[in-house]
């Protein structure tokens, strides 16, 4: 979704209305970030009930907290789902990687390709899906908030509480090292 | 590489993260000219291309998809009737078995070949928890499969029968009829207990007991027709044939165990569900270890806890906690601190057994509660047999450990506290020694509770305290039976207690208890002791919140006598009546100068006393935020009384008052306490006199902001309706009349409510809503 500064307004007016108690815009805003904040979660805990236990707080926390976005609402929801996966995995003593499978949900039944495009398409992404996996979390931050989320600088900067340039500097290394990654897979 | 173009700055480029212009110009020209880079920017964008497709995989799963499902004609052998509902997992339909024929309740798995494992696992989770059971009281599971398809279901019983809320107030099938009586109610939810307890013995807690999710069946009424709630995937079916007592032609069917944990297998279950901390269940009907989201703590006592919230609805019609329109993180906190109210102090009509039994069940602490369901059964079948209940109503002790305990003083106070209310200690210290060296001690420590109460709630009108008030009460009626030979110290006991009601808006009790200490210590002490003085100002005080202004000023008058002369002109205790005169005088227009003359006083007396507190190094901080918010007080009053004349000059005068008591205030309290929202509204008012309606607003937002996050703040207090009117009159100055009127309303009401029809307040509001509905409003 664009995060144009109308959105960013339409956003703002919905929070407000939310938070006056209109349940009408809190199903708007809901509608409108469920699903991605959702797998955002998902690729913190690759655990579907928790990912959308955290995407329901995450919700509940936007009406409920003491300190609301003042302006663009897409990255704090982040930025706060973000903290509470790594607290629940700071909890358990786990990485936000290690044994934890990156679970796409890729259905290769969805491609159109042709059956030996396909295989090699499925190993590259399998391949990828274990780089992924296995990724620092704050690559894998910048990269999910950048390609999927589809978040500004402005807005990934916000979201995970550090400066721009910051932020241009960890998604070249976090390309690289996909990069870098891949190709010991593709020469293993 | 074989040039010397940077990767980095390649990504840069290629993910469009490049600011510079030329920058961006440049590499665009070295890339085209490269074949290296060209190749490299390609391997680059297929890598980010693949990262797309995987990251966006991602099964985004967005909430009421479901409900977009197309309804299937069959379901394996199963016709499909009607959807009843959907719940966070599947689709419940109404259907019809073909062997044998039967309606069933159909629940489905949505997504078929797309759910994930642990969809699945959860789903069969309530399978197999379901299979567990066959009672009576619980809807009862008859299938459970997969499609061809893929798609897993289960059928269970169809139940056709009324949310047990309803069914108890006379909204049943086929119309209205009449409400249960209250033996009618206890012996269904009885059975309702014990169909919980029979599932606790086979190791299932529900986690999920509301009336929504309890239905009653009534056998004669019977099948087609009956109303089947739209609820989330609630179902069932089924008539029973059980039949227990006078109230037998119906009976609950308990629904939905999805939530339902099994106790003693798949650990990795529950763990994961609740992980995150999350609420399972719903809200109002939580244990406090539910709603602060502790699995480990949660056994079959929280179902014991949800059963006891039902049955106070249910003889109540009304929650324990009222967290409608509340901030999650602050209704868990009400569910967790705050003592409900008694169920009598909601309805007089529940018996005293009745309201021990509830009030036992929904304990805060799980080792308080009954231990189990079936526990909680013998103790209603005590009361319905009229044997003695084995619940006993908390003890005076335990109350006030408790009070003491939520206003968090150190613990050596909080025992010297509870040892002079336990009668034990004052007894001891009264065969010890002689009546007036000891009365002085008492009278120490009744301060300290008072002090505490005081700082707690200077004007709240919240009865969640009342139990523990009435408690407080009875004890001081003994105390004053058991020292009459010591009316002293039963006078002080009675001012503290009279006091206490008092901070807490229950004038009446509060009249009681000072009258009967000013008229001891008139009797004992004659008019020029300070014990005399203490009475006259705090009985005052009453007579002040009661409206009777008259009554007020004489007693103010003559305790300031004594306290001139005893403590002299720069004591608090002058300060104090000369600041309560002052502020009674100036809402007399033909006296503000004389009240003008009073809070002055007041306040070069008590800024003296908070200097000195100040310098002195031996002054706790408690002494220098008492005095400092003294001087708040009368800065505050004194504002009111120049914002009342209108004139530029004290106008502005007014303003330095009020923000710096503001000021004072949030030292004191922090910005988001009570008192620090009472200044905002009247800072707001005054600049609402200025005509600064946008300033007005932004503080009247402010204080409402800071009393809707302050749990103690319910919809039923002077303030809130102060408040109210407040913003009321500033939509009114903004030619908004329906918003006014909304507001002005609401006010009317909880003014009403509070002080009945002739406080000062009531007035002011009854002219507001006359105003704005006679329609001079528009002019």
């Amino acid at each position: 979704m664009e995060s144009g500064e109308s959105t960013i307004a339409e956003d703002a007016a919905l929070l407000a209305s939310m938070r006056a108690g209109n349940e009408e815009a809190a199903t708007r805003l809901s509608e409108r970030y469920w699903p991605a904040l959702y797998r955002f979660c998902l690729s913190y805990l690759a655990d579907e009930p928790l990912s959308e236990d955290v995407t329901q707080e995450t919700f509940a926390a936007l009406s409920g907290t003491d300190n609301p976005p003042s302006g663009d609402v897409r990255p704090w929801l982040y930025k706060v789902a973000r903290n509470r996966c790594l607290d629940i995995l700071r909890r358990h003593d786990r990485s936000p990687t290690h044994h934890r499978p990156f679970r796409t949900g890729f259905d290769p039944s969805f491609s159109t390709a042709g059956p030996a495009t396909r295989a090699a398409n499925n190993e590259r992404q399998e391949i990828l899906r274990q780089v992924i996996a296995s990724m620092p979390e704050e690559y894998r931050s910048v990269l999910m908030l950048k390609h999927i989320e589809g978040l500004s600088r402005i807005q990934i900067a916000e979201a995970l509480e550090v400066s721009e340039p910051t932020i241009k500097g960890r998604l070249v290394r976090a390309s690289e090292y996909l990069r870098e990654e891949l190709r010991k897979y593709s020469t293993a | 590489m074989s040039c010397d173009m940077s990767r980095d700055r390649l990504w840069a480029w290629v993910q469009g993260e490049e600011d510079d212009a030329a920058e961006r110009n440049e590499i665009a020209a070295h890339v085209d000219l490269c074949p290296s880079c060209k190749s490299l920017i390609a391997e680059m964008r297929d890598i980010l291309g693949d990262f797309q497709v995987v990251g966006q995989a991602q099964p985004a799963r967005g909430r009421g998809d479901e409900s977009s499902a197309m309804q299937p004609e069959f379901i394996a052998d199963y016709r499909i009737v009607r959807r009843i509902g959907h719940g966070g997992m599947g689709v419940v339909y109404e259907a019809e078995q073909a062997e044998p024929r039967r309606p069933v309740a159909l629940k489905v798995i949505i997504g078929g070949g797309h759910v994930s494992e642990t969809q699945i696992r959860f789903f069969q989770r309530e399978v197999q928890t379901l299979a567990r059971l066959s009672h009576p009281a619980i809807a009862g599971i008859y299938d459970a499969g997969q499609t061809p398809d893929g798609n897993h279901f289960f059928a269970m019983e169809l139940v056709r029968g009324v949310n047990l809320l309803d069914f108890c107030t006379g909204k049943r099938a086929g119309g209205e009829s009449r409400p249960l009586s209250l033996r009618e109610r206890l012996l269904l939810f009885r059975e309702i207990c014990e169909g919980i307890s029979y599932a606790h013995q086979r190791g299932v807690i529900h986690r999920d007991i509301k009336p929504a999710n309890i239905l009653v069946t009534e056998t004669g009424v019977g099948g087609a027709g009956a109303g089947i709630p739209e609820d989330k995937g609630r179902i069932g079916g089924l008539l029973s044939a059980f039949s227990r007592g006078p109230a037998s032609d119906f009976h609950p069917k308990i629904l939905d165990f999805g939530l339902a944990r099994v106790m003693e297998d798949d650990p990795s279950v529950p763990s994961i569900h609740t992980e995150s901390g999350r609420l399972l269940g719903t809200l109002p009907y939580m244990s406090p270890e539910q709603a602060q989201g502790r699995p480990d703590l949660i056994d079959i006592r929280s179902d014991v806890y949800s059963l006891g919230v039902v049955l106070y609805q249910l003889l109540t019609g009304a929650m324990p906690h009222d967290v409608s329109g509340v901030a999650l993180h602050v209704a868990v906190r009400m569910i967790c601190e705050q003592t409900p109210p008694s169920p009598r102090a909601v309805n007089r009509s529940v018996p005293d057994e009745v309201a021990t039994i509830i009030q036992k069940a929904i304990e805060k602490d799980p080792a308080r509660r009954y231990q189990s369901a079936a526990a909680l059964v013998d103790d209603i079948d005590r009361y319905l047999t009229g044997q003695p209940i084995q619940a006993r109503p908390p003890s005076t002790m335990y109350q006030v450990r408790k009070l003491v305990m939520r206003h968090k003083i150190p613990a050596a106070l909080a025992a010297l506290v509870v040892l002079s209310l336990t009668g034990g200690g004052i007894g001891m210290m009264i065969q010890a020694n002689r009546v007036e060296k000891e009365a002085a001690k008492v009278r120490r420590i009744s301060a300290v509770l008072e002090s505490l109460y005081q700082d707690a709630d200077p004007e709240r009108g919240g009865r969640s305290q009342v139990t523990v008030l009435d408690a407080l009460d009875s004890r001081a009626q003994e105390l004053a039976g058991e020292f009459e030979d010591d009316p002293l110290v039963a006078a002080a006991v009675r001012n503290t207690i009279g006091n206490t009601y008092k901070s807490l808006s229950e004038y009446q009790a509060a009249d009681q208890h000072l009258s009967f200490a000013l008229k001891t210590r008139l009797e004992l002490l004659g008019n020029h002791h300070p014990d005399t003085a203490e009475s006259m100002n705090d009985l005052g005080e009453l007579r002040y919140f009661q409206g009777r202004l008259k009554e007020a000023e004489q007693l103010w008058d003559a305790a300031l006598l004594i306290r001139r002369e005893v403590f002299g002109e720069d004591a608090e205790e002058t300060a104090e009546t000369l600041n309560n005169l002052g502020n009674l005088r100036r809402k007399d227009t033909a006296r503000v100068e004389r009240a003008r003359q009073d809070l002055e006083e007041a306040l070069s007396i008590r800024r003296r006393v908070y200097a000195r507190v100040e310098t002195d190094s031996l002054s706790t901080a408690r002494e220098r935020k008492i005095a400092r918010n003294n001087v708040a007080q009368t800065l505050n009053n004194l504002g009111g009384l120049l914002r009342s004349r209108k004139k530029p000059e004290d106008l502005l005068q007014a303003e330095r008052s009020y923000r710096e008591a503001l000021r004072m205030r949030e030292e004191s309290f922090g910005p988001m306490h009570p008192q620090v929202a009472k200044m905002q509204n009247n800072l707001g008012k005054l600049l609402q006199d200025k005509g600064d309606l946008d300033g007005a607003e932004q503080c009247f937002q402010t204080a409402l902001r800071i009393l809707r996050a302050d749990p103690e703040y319910g919809v039923q207090h002077a303030y809130v309706a102060r408040l109210l009117h407040s913003m009321a009159e500033v939509k009114l100055a903004r030619g908004d009349i329906i918003a006014a009127r909304t507001l002005a309303g609401e006010s009317l009401t909880m003014r009403r409510r509070l002080f009945g029809e002739n406080h000062p307040e009531t007035i002011e509001s009854r002219r507001m809503q006359e105003l704005l509905t006679s329609g001079q409003a528009r002019k």
